[in-house]
């Protein structure tokens, strides 16, 4: 052993062969990391060889002589010495692998934290500069879709930013090489005229002075999405292959977050789309609503005054030929409405736009609605709308809807003379609301009772007595209350003796808490 | 504030044969109809010779009924004037509208003639007790 580390480090490098395991592994250690020297020699014999190798230093002061003394204990007080300075080494890598190790884990928390791509980009530079003690830290990125190009620097206080990192030389392809062989590229030196030197590197230390400079590519699966580079300006740096790992953890944590990043951006972009979609749909119904309505208008319009007899009487021939004309037109009126209402309701209903709907307002209002239908068909309307505490939370026009596809059904196939009972009822205990709508007509074959809610269908006894309809009422009615609501429709039939519809929905919660101020009020 | 009385209505319809049909139909009913075919035509017979009513579709090239609506209650001489609205579109959002800009009372098209002038009846008879 000689006095200088400088050189027994070199002769060990550089004589593995034939040496010893001890050599071999300090050969290894040394080879491998940037080895600081003992901070103090070992001189004389070792007066005590376990405090040397517990890292005291302070006790071993000097170190033998290598050249007096029998050859046994200078050979042996070389090896303690050797393994002293081995067990130092050790030390020192352990510390300072330790401390990347904590320093990835800070930048992974602040990656984290970062409420954008480019605030990552920024504190991932920042602490990594830091962290590393490095003079630069630039980071690149295009996205997934390279579409997102965002870039970002740290340096040390005393050196300029870089103004253009477009002006960074062109990896030619590099990036891509790296990223599919899981790698990085470190230069310790670049002016170093022993050591390889890359094109590149020489083309970045004359466009930013990195004499020595790490690249880690960020990529995902299919391809690299960025680069990351730290560089030491002016000067050497022995690279390690755990500050490697570092950037290399880092550039995983950065590719996660610009996927995370654009896939929220995908997301809100996708609400945005679906809002307007939606917005159109409102749009493109009430302009096909109008467009429709508007010539039903002209034609139910005359067909009345024709009916009414005002441009004369009709013959009994014309009469016929009018009553299938109005028939008919009517059917088209109740499809367009139900193709509308399905068309409005199928999209879904914004449950935002709920409020709390009274169930005695919607029994009151259906119910005078229809009182003329009924009228009309000579059937006895009985109305029970119940109490006015019976709210729930919903669309008041669909549930209005929803109410009107009952009982109409309920007038069309009840025989004249015959009554029609609708009424609304609260069951606070179970927080349901109920509204039963039972009429004695001619019922639903038992046959056609699966078949009730598929849409356009129409019981048999519905058409071979000519009732009119379209065969969307129910399905509606059970679109509404059922998915809109969170209710339930029933429906109970017995042919030739009468259906019993109940629409079963939950009540309006808040209504049952003390505290609310409109039930204190009396509502 | 001008005399709303006598049994001139005011009709305004972009469709033609719907606004044939108004008139026709208040004729009949013992009206004397005006009939238009847009909102500033409406505006413009109900100030040069205010009516005893009007009826106003909502979508109209130009000024909507609405509009039309707004202007007659700004109006210091006719703000009284009983205006029904007409709309083909059954959405709570125009009859809201209709409401809240002072609308005496509205009709869904497609309408039924017959109870279009029980409306009108309806109306004058409100206004008069």
């Amino acid at each position: 052993l000689r006095g200088d580390p400088r050189a027994r480090r070199h002769q060990a490098a550089h004589s593995p062969a034939g040496a010893g395991p001890v050599q071999k592994l300090i050969a290894f250690v040394r080879s491998s990391r940037d080895v600081q020297p003992l901070p103090t020699a070992v001189g004389e014999p070792l007066a005590d060889p376990r405090a040397g190798a517990a890292g005291h230093h302070g006790v071993v002061r000097s170190r033998a002589r290598a050249d007096q003394g029998p050859t046994e204990p200078r050979s042996s007080a070389a090896d303690v010495s050797l393994l002293t300075e081995q067990n130092l080494a050790l030390r020192q890598i352990h510390a300072r692998d330790l401390g990347t190790y904590q320093i990835t884990l800070e930048i992974a928390r602040a990656i984290r934290a970062a409420s954008d791509t480019q605030q990552a980009l920024d504190v991932m530079c920042h602490s990594m500069g830091e962290g590393l003690g490095a003079d630069r830290v630039i980071a690149k990125t295009m996205g997934t879709r390279h579409a997102v190009q965002l870039d970002a620097q740290w340096h040390r206080p005393d050196l300029p930013a870089l103004s253009d990192l477009t002006l960074l030389p062109d990896l030619g392809g590099l990036d891509e090489d790296l990223w599919l062989a899981a790698g990085f590229r470190a230069q310790d030196d670049v002016t170093d005229q022993e050591a390889p030197q890359e094109e590149l590197s020489r083309a970045f230390y004359q466009a930013t002075g990195a004499r020595a400079l790490m690249m880690v590519p960020i990529g995902l699966d299919d391809g690299v999405i960025g680069m990351i580079y730290v560089f030491m300006v002016n000067k050497p740096r022995r690279w390690t292959l755990a500050e490697a790992n570092l950037v290399q953890a880092v550039s995983g944590f950065v590719a996660r977050a610009i996927v995370a990043a654009e896939q929220k951006a995908n997301q809100d972009d996708y609400v945005e789309r679906i809002e307007k979609l939606d917005r159109q749909k409102s749009d493109f119904l009430a302009t096909v609503s109008h467009e429709l309505r508007t010539p039903l208008t002209s034609i139910s319009g005359y067909l009345e005054v024709l009916q009414d007899g005002e441009t004369g009487e009709l013959t009994a021939q014309q009469r016929r030929m009018i009553e299938v004309i109005s028939r008919n037109t009517d059917r088209l009126r109740s499809l367009i409405e139900d193709v509308l209402v399905l068309s409005r309701i199928e999209g879904g209903v914004r449950k935002t736009d709920f409020a709390e709907v009274s169930i005695h307002g919607v029994i009151t209002r259906v119910g005078e609605e229809l009182g003329l239908l009924a009228q009309g068909s000579s059937i006895e309307l009985e109305i029970d709308a119940g109490p006015h505490t019976a709210m729930v939370l919903g669309d008041r026009a669909s549930l209005d809807r929803a109410v009107v596809n009952i009982l109409s059904n309920a007038i069309k196939f009840s025989r004249p003379g015959g009554a029609v009972t609708v009424s609304g009822t609260m069951d606070p205990d179970a927080s349901r609301v109920l509204i039963t709508c039972q009429d004695h007509g001619v019922g639903i074959p038992a046959q056609d009772q699966v078949d009730l809610f598929t849409r356009f269908f129409r019981a048999r006894n519905a058409t071979d007595n000519a009732i009119p309809g379209t065969g969307l009422g129910l399905s509606i009615a059970k679109q509404i209350v059922e998915e809109h609501h969170g209710g339930q429709l029933r429906l109970t039939s017995v042919e030739d003796q009468g259906t019993t519809v109940v629409l079963d929905l939950p009540l309006y919660e808040s209504l049952l808490e003390p505290s609310q101020p409109h039930l204190a009020a009396g509502e | 504030m001008a005399e709303l009385t006598g049994n001139r209505v005011v009709v305004a319809d972009d469709d033609a044969d719907i606004l044939d049909l108004l008139v026709f139909v208040l004729n009949r009913a013992g009206f004397e109809t005006v009939g238009v075919a847009d909102g500033v035509a409406a505006l413009a017979a109900i100030e040069a010779n205010p009516p005893r009513l009007a009826i106003l579709d909502i979508m109209m090239p130009g000024m909507s009924g609405i509009e039309v609506l707004r202007q007659v209650r700004a109006s210091e001489t006719i703000g009284d004037l009983d205006v029904i609205l007409l709309t083909a579109r059954a959405r709570d959002s125009d009859v809201d509208t209709g409401f809240a800009t002072g609308a005496s009372d509205y009709v869904i098209k497609p309408f039924s003639p017959r109870e279009l002038v029980q409306r009108v009846n309806a109306v004058l008879t409100r206004s008069q007790s």
